[in-house]
């Protein structure tokens, strides 16, 4: 089991921020999604033990956050989502540290620090100091100093922070690669659904310190295959009170545009048919699979935030 | 992974021992300290005073070596005892104390000016580890130059002499040891504690200047305007160097007249320690939380 939850509460400030948070988790990358405030950060730091849960507990990899902190540490790699270095330390000494602090011996350290940084691109860089390097230098760094131990779990919070489109592209490309290895289980925060959409198996949307969605984006995409949008011409109602009889649900975004769920025993030509009864123009029809930002809108949306 | 492979790889190699863990930090420290030439050079010359009392204790027992320079006989003018040592002493503190604040903001604000902190504290290293690291390095080096070396002279001197002196002179070995520590580990903490709290380097040294100097002041005029006609002068409490200097001379048995009882004055050094711990306790964290 790579993640557990049981009735995990977080209280930071007297506040609480996480509320009895429950669950087993196992995908091999999970994506923390919700808006601000919602706990992702509070909940990444209770993993790796930044905060101790005032109720329950979490485990990591078996480990329990409150009694085995240590060994935890020893199994994750973290990049934390802001500025996270020392300027006047130069790339490689400073992953260096970071390798023997996590218990590598100095010659190992050396060897993979140096690899490390190659990996993700600051080959040529790594003998400057930390405080010249551009933002996405940075962050490549960070996730060197995430990795560099050859952890069994990373976590990594808000990876593409401040990334120009190849830069973000480039980390990407390296999370992909570094989840295909299949050595590894990653949990990663970001507010970009894209980002999420585009390395994450699994997703956790929180809503207010509670986990109100945690679905495989796979068999979402699967179970929604007969989603369609559309974009219509003419007076919708009767055409939208007809297709509703056929058993579609429908939403209407707009004046024109229509999301629309097909039960399985509706074809596309009947819709057509229902447009040419009541007049209505189809001037477009996309067949349009579950995105991440309707699972998302659907949480938020949601009185209680489930689907 | 080799460097042409390119592509991650879980590491499966012996792990060094945890307890030790601190120690890196106090390696790398001390390398990155010597980098710096300017403390290089200052660091060599706090090794004057030393040298100069090692060649004083060397003189006052060799006539041969004093008639070869055509000096006159000093032994009779330097008395070689508690006395002697604790000057040496006083000299190697207050270098120590320069050191301290020159290294002390070097070592924490680095760390904490673009929130390193959380990258340290998510390996297996505790908070209390980090400062130990830290730690290590003020003392380590304030060290070299305190205690370490001045018991070397009070070694020298003791061969010298042979058996019977450092029979009598137990006491100003132990004082040695022990008045440089409380030194070292007040001012190191304090060292600590004051870059933790202005997370700049440079006001880290300045506010531990202002401590020992403006505290002084201070401290002379709450003598002044509360205490001017009573023997105990509740001021001097808040002057450091004048509170170590009551716990050195009673450590020494050096005759003397303090403003604040000796109880007081080790009182006052374990407040300032508890302080600056309770300050690095607040501070050293991995991230900070905004309560309210």
């Amino acid at each position: 089991m790579f993640i557990e939850l049981e009735h995990l509460g977080v209280k930071l400030g007297g506040r609480p921020i996480l509320k009895d948070l429950n669950g087993r988790f196992t995908g091999r990358c999970i994506g923390l999604l919700g808006p601000n405030g919602a706990g992702k950060t509070t909940l990444i730091h209770t993993l790796v033990g930044f905060h101790s849960p005032t109720e329950g507990t979490a485990r990591v990899l078996g480990l329990d956050v409150r009694t085995g902190m240590r060994e935890i540490r020893h199994q994750i790699g973290y990049m934390p989502e802001n500025d996270s270095y020392v300027a006047g330390m130069t790339a490689i000494r400073f992953v260096r540290m970071m390798a023997e602090l996590a218990g590598l011996p100095p010659e190992a350290a050396m060897e993979r620090a140096h690899e490390t940084l190659f990996y993700v691109g600051l080959g040529e860089a790594r003998y400057r100091k930390l405080g010249t390097y551009s933002l996405g230098m940075k962050q490549m760094a960070k996730l060197a100093v995430a990795i560099v131990h050859g952890p069994r779990t990373v976590i990594l919070d808000e990876p593409t922070n401040g990334l120009d489109p190849p830069g973000r592209q480039r980390m990407i490309q390296l999370i992909r690669d570094i989840r295909d290895t299949r050595e590894i289980n990653l949990i990663i925060s970001s507010h970009l659904l894209r980002d999420i959409e585009e390395t994450c198996d699994d997703v956790m949307i929180l809503k207010n310190g509670e986990i109100v969605v945690y679905c495989n984006l796979e068999e979402q995409r699967k179970a929604n295959k007969k989603f369609l949008q559309l974009e219509a011409r003419g007076n919708t109602a009767p055409f939208l009170e007809a297709v509703e009889k056929l058993g579609c649900e429908c939403a209407v975004e707009g004046n024109r545009k229509i999301k629309m769920v097909l039960p399985e025993t509706v074809e596309i030509r009947d819709l057509y048919r229902a447009a040419s009864d009541f007049s209505i123009q189809i001037r477009r029809l996309d067949y349009k699979r579950d995105s991440l930002q309707d699972i998302f809108l659907k949480a938020m949306e949601n009185k209680n935030g489930r689907l | 992974m080799a460097v042409y492979k390119r592509n991650y790889q879980r590491y499966d190699g012996p792990l060094t021992e945890t307890p030790w863990r601190f120690t890196i930090l106090l390696r790398y420290a001390v390398k990155e300290v010597f980098d710096s030439k300017l403390f290089t050079a200052f660091f060599s010359i706090c090794f004057g005073p030393t040298l100069g009392a090692f060649l004083i204790i060397y003189l006052t027992h060799s006539a041969a070596a004093l008639a070869t320079l055509g000096l006159p006989p000093v032994a009779a003018a330097i008395e070689i005892n508690n006395n002697f040592f604790m000057t040496v002493l006083d000299i190697q503190t207050t270098l120590a104390f320069f050191i301290a604040a020159f290294l002390g903001p070097n070592l924490v604000t680095p760390d904490l000016a673009n929130s390193a902190l959380s990258l340290y504290l998510s390996r297996p290293l505790t908070r209390t580890e980090y400062v130990l690291g830290r730690l290590s390095v003020l003392l380590g080096l304030t060290s070299l130059i305190t205690w370490i070396p001045t018991l070397f002279l009070y070694s020298f001197q003791a061969v010298l002499e042979g058996g019977s002196w450092l029979w009598d002179n137990l006491r100003t070995g132990a004082a040695i040891f022990v008045v440089s520590w409380v030194w070292i580990l007040t001012i190191s903490l304090l060292a600590l504690a004051l870059a933790a709290v202005t997370r700049t380097r440079a006001f880290g040294g300045i506010f531990m200047f202002v401590i020992f100097f403006a505290a002084s002041g201070f401290g002379n005029t709450a003598n002044a305007l509360l205490w001017q006609d009573s023997d105990t002068k509740w001021g001097s409490l808040i002057d450091l160097r004048s509170v170590h200097q009551t716990i050195s001379k009673w450590l020494f048995d050096v005759p003397y007249v303090s403003d604040v009882p000796v109880w007081s004055a080790w009182m006052a050094m374990c407040v300032l320690c508890g302080i600056s711990m309770m300050v690095l306790a607040r501070k050293i964290r991995a991230v900070e939380v905004v309560r309210g």
